[in-house]
């Protein structure tokens, strides 16, 4: 019975060509190869994020008067709510952790060199939808601190010249953080930024299988490479395990909390601060000095971050030296300012009241 | 398997917007006791978050950690053999 199910699929799918294309992938060994597996671990994080996500949203109402009232009802009586709500708080900060270690990784290993373009573009432009997940993400709960820290999220776009305006209220839908503002940001993360993710993923996937992982500029590789399947993907499977290991400890041991139902006629608490990936951008904002040659501060660090997402997206066409197999000094001294950047300005957000 | 069970455990819950709306429904047939009395009661989220008990986050902990232990072990052991078959050190 089971043969006879097999081989009629075997007539009408290509399933052998498909497992070809799976299994042919051999997986360089060297001294640095623990960095491959912060991509399989982004990966995994995702997973969790779209499984936990699809459960909250049988019980999230995207009202302002319902929404505080759903998430407390999720963790107060859904059997395991609090669980599966801690998981997905958990899961998507483990999983930008994760994402930034693969990406840094990846740039410090030149790992965007012909013919792997595509493969960091594609990466990059799910840094950005990861980002976006984020953001539109931390308003849902509708507690005091979401609802103002996405007040002040949302007027980021304002200071930019032409697009500004339209930007605030394309993320607001109204003059206000209101009702229209929740339903936007519940659509676009729970509707278009997971399409959007989903086709970026499978190209994202597809290209790594076709190209296989990069081995580092001037890195030697005297060992057999791994064969992807089966022995990468137990090296995986161990990876993850540890993984949701970790993931389940934090969810447990520091479960998710909920502040005050968000009121919009009382005054901002003291110490609104967004969530760590966003604190470099905040801190930056904070500061940049009033006024730089009649420019305001706040618009000439939009710019720049504007432009430095633009030059991180176009990294491989700008590195040239990269596509004849070499590493740039500049390039590589640009990443690591760019990390030491980074985590200062996260350390000093955390630290200065 | 865990995953499947936390899944089902989840939603076996009602919605409480749908029984929100029941309410409503059933204020305006207040009449009609046999159909109040035939729906379910609302149930009411308590104003702040309850903590769930140590007790029982520490048996979840320790319940999920011994599963991917033995998952891990498994795992480890066909690795083991599947590099031995592929000649690798």
């Amino acid at each position: 019975m089971l043969i006879n199910v097999i081989s009629w699929i075997e007539e009408r799918l290509p399933v052998q060509s498909i497992k070809t294309f799976f299994i042919k992938k051999n997986v360089p060994r060297h001294r640095h190869s623990i960095w491959y597996y912060f991509g399989g671990m982004t990966l995994l994080f995702f997973v969790v994020q779209i499984v936990t996500g699809i459960l909250l949203t049988f019980y999230y109402t995207p009202t302002p008067e319902k929404a505080h009232e759903s998430v407390m009802y999720i963790v107060n009586e859904v059997p395991y709510g609090w669980l599966i709500r801690s998981l997905h708080a958990w899961s998507a900060n483990l999983m930008i952790g994760a994402m930034f270690i693969h990406m840094f990784s990846a740039f410090l290993m030149v790992a965007y060199r012909k013919p792997r373009e595509l493969l960091w573009v594609s990466g990059a432009l799910l840094m950005f939808v990861v980002l976006g997940f984020g953001f539109t993400g931390y308003l849902l709960p509708w507690d005091t601190m979401a609802y103002f820290a996405t007040l002040i999220g949302t007027e980021v776009p304002a200071t930019m010249p032409v697009i500004g305006d339209w930007g605030v209220s394309l993320l607001k839908g109204s003059e206000e953080v209101g009702a229209e503002t929740l339903t936007r940001m519940y659509s676009i993360h729970t509707v278009v930024l997971p399409l959007v993710s989903l086709l970026l993923v499978s190209f994202h996937l597809g290209l790594n299988q076709l190209y296989g992982a990069s081995v580092p500029v001037g890195t030697e590789t005297p060992r057999k490479p791994i064969p992807f399947f089966p022995n990468f993907l137990y090296r995986d499977l161990l990876s993850w395990t540890l993984g949701l290991g970790i993931l389940i400890a934090l969810a447990t041991i520091l479960p998710s909390g909920l502040g005050e139902k968000a009121d919009p006629l009382a005054s901002a608490p003291l110490g609104i601060k967004p969530e760590w990936y966003f604190l470099p951008l905040y801190q930056s904002l904070r500061m940049a000095p009033a006024e730089v040659f009649s420019l305001s501060g706040d618009f000439i660090v939009n710019l720049l971050v504007a432009i430095g997402c633009s030059v991180w997206l176009a990294i491989p066409f700008l590195d040239r030296k990269a596509s004849a197999g070499r590493k740039s000094l500049p390039f590589m001294v640009l990443g690591i300012v760019l990390i030491l950047y980074l985590i200062t300005t996260i350390l000093l957000a955390y630290v200065l009241p | 398997m865990l995953c499947l069970a936390l899944i089902a455990a989840s939603l076996s819950m009602p919605n409480q917007a749908a029984t929100a709306q029941e309410e409503e429904k059933r204020d305006t047939t207040a009449l009609d006791s046999t159909t109040a009395a035939a729906t379910p009661a609302i149930v009411e989220a308590p104003a702040k978050i309850i903590d769930p008990e140590l007790s029982e986050r520490g048996l979840i902990l320790f319940v999920v950690l011994v599963m991917l232990a033995g998952f891990g072990l498994l795992v480890g052991l066909k690795k083991r053999e599947a590099d031995q078959r592929a000649g690798l050190d």
